[in-house]
């Protein structure tokens, strides 16, 4: 059992490098440097981490809540890239643009910290991690389907990569605020985190998969654009013009 | 327990808009001839009839209560049908503009820009005008935003009007079924 989940951890550490560089070398970096930044964290960090679980807990528990405390910041700002994107081209919905985000983003965290008072049965240090991933998941699932509403309610289209970029975040947080809220149910912390590894290592690598999906295939290529003569538009404009006399 | 079941339904929110999601976003028409394919005539002026507050005011003075709240409900659903209508063709145009926004032709992008900024506008307008609608249902108040919505419109039409003429005169008559203009 330890060696399928190891196995299924380790998995996305190829995928994440090919999906980074396939980028790179396609120039995306430039298009979607947010999520690049993402990618190469999360390879990174499924190395480091690997290494320090077999070094010592103390160094994993330091290093593992440290690098979520860094996925949810990037996780934020990925959303915010979204966001910022899809409404970058509407010169009217500019002050939205601007202060929407940053303005949902503290009512949800106010909402999750007020919410979550009280749900945990003692308070004890895993209890407080606990939490505090608890209202981390619910804020991310949150801006989340605040960023994807906006977008359906205001009929934006996405462009295919966004979607990918967003269903991947979609499903990571479905799965980490399925897991927290179960685990705030629960009095003793041990067992439950053990069907929680699998849950989240299983949603993790569906979650790499969909980005996969998304950016490793060549990109359609159009056919090249058929050149407008301009002497056919003059002639075009010139018919025009004798058929309006 | 109010955490629990908002996080419940914040779960099956985000699973269906995963499944949306990797589905695919919504219609693209790929060229005017499909754009007006898939409109939805909406006829302005008998909306504008339908929210005109002097036909409010004259049947509340002419009629009992209870026949005028049923009459304002049904008004106020057909208006919503109206609004519905309108919604999806506002998404239609903003998806038909941005394409036409990346098209090399600069008249043809300076179009796509137009059209993109006049359907959110109508998109915005629109969202104002159901939120009031449904406000409206429970309150004696006056239908809000309809004259916006109508000028947005009317806007949207004109625009795509004057696009037919100097591109397309053979589609203007097939527009004019749809906007009434």
């Amino acid at each position: 059992m330890r060696q399928a989940l190891y196995f299924f951890w380790l998995l996305p550490i190829p995928l994440l490098s090919w999906i980074a560089t396939i980028m790179y070398r396609r120039k995306q970096h430039f298009f979607y440097p947010v999520f690049w930044c993402y990618l190469c964290f999360q390879c990174l960090r499924l190395v480091i981490e690997f290494i320090c679980n077999h070094i010592s807990y103390k160094v994993y528990f330091y290093v593992f809540w440290g690098s979520s405390v860094v996925n949810f910041v990037l996780t934020m700002l990925l959303l915010r890239s979204i966001f910022r994107t899809v409404l970058e081209n509407y010169s009217s919905l500019g002050r939205v643009r601007r202060v929407g985000y940053e303005i949902t983003l503290v009512l949800v965290w106010f909402a999750a910290l007020v919410l979550t008072i009280g749900l945990m049965h003692s308070a004890g240090w895993p209890q407080r991690i606990t939490r505090a991933e608890l209202i981390a998941s619910f804020t991310a699932l949150a801006m989340f389907l605040f960023v994807v509403a906006t977008s359906f309610t205001l009929g934006i289209k996405w462009t295919s990569a966004v979607c990918g970029i967003a269903a991947g975040l979609g499903v990571m947080g479905a799965a980490d605020l399925f897991v927290y809220t179960a685990m705030s149910w629960a009095r003793h912390l041990a067992k439950p985190a053990a069907i929680a590894s699998w849950i989240e290592t299983l949603a993790y690598d569906a979650a790499m998969a969909i980005f996969a999906v998304y950016f490793l295939p060549a990109p359609l290529k159009s056919p090249p654009p058929a050149k407008l003569r301009p002497d056919l538009l003059a002639w075009a404009d010139a018919m025009r013009g004798a058929i309006r006399r | 327990m109010i955490f629990t079941a908002l996080a419940g339904l914040m779960l099956v929110a985000g699973i269906l808009v995963v499944i949306r999601l990797l589905a695919g976003t919504m219609e693209h028409p790929s060229n005017l001839m499909e754009l007006l394919d898939c409109l939805e005539p909406v006829n302005i002026a008998s909306f504008r009839h339908l929210a005109c507050d002097a036909d409010d005011h004259y049947l509340k003075a002419n009629l009992s209560r209870t026949e005028y709240r049923r009459l304002r409900r049904l008004r106020l659903s057909a208006l919503q049908g109206y609004y519905y209508c309108a919604f999806r063709n506002s998404a239609l145009l903003l998806s038909y503009g941005t394409l036409l926004a990346t098209n090399q032709h600069p008249g043809f992008a300076q179009f796509g820009h137009e059209i993109r900024s006049a359907a959110i506008r109508l998109r915005l307008a629109l969202l104002r005008g159901v939120v009031g609608a449904w406000i409206c249902y429970i309150t004696p108040l006056d239908i809000p935003y309809w004259r916006q919505i109508t000028d947005c419109y009317d806007q949207v039409g004109l625009q795509l009007s004057l696009f037919c003429g100097s591109n397309f005169p053979e589609l203007e008559l097939a527009l004019a079924e749809h906007f009434w203009v």
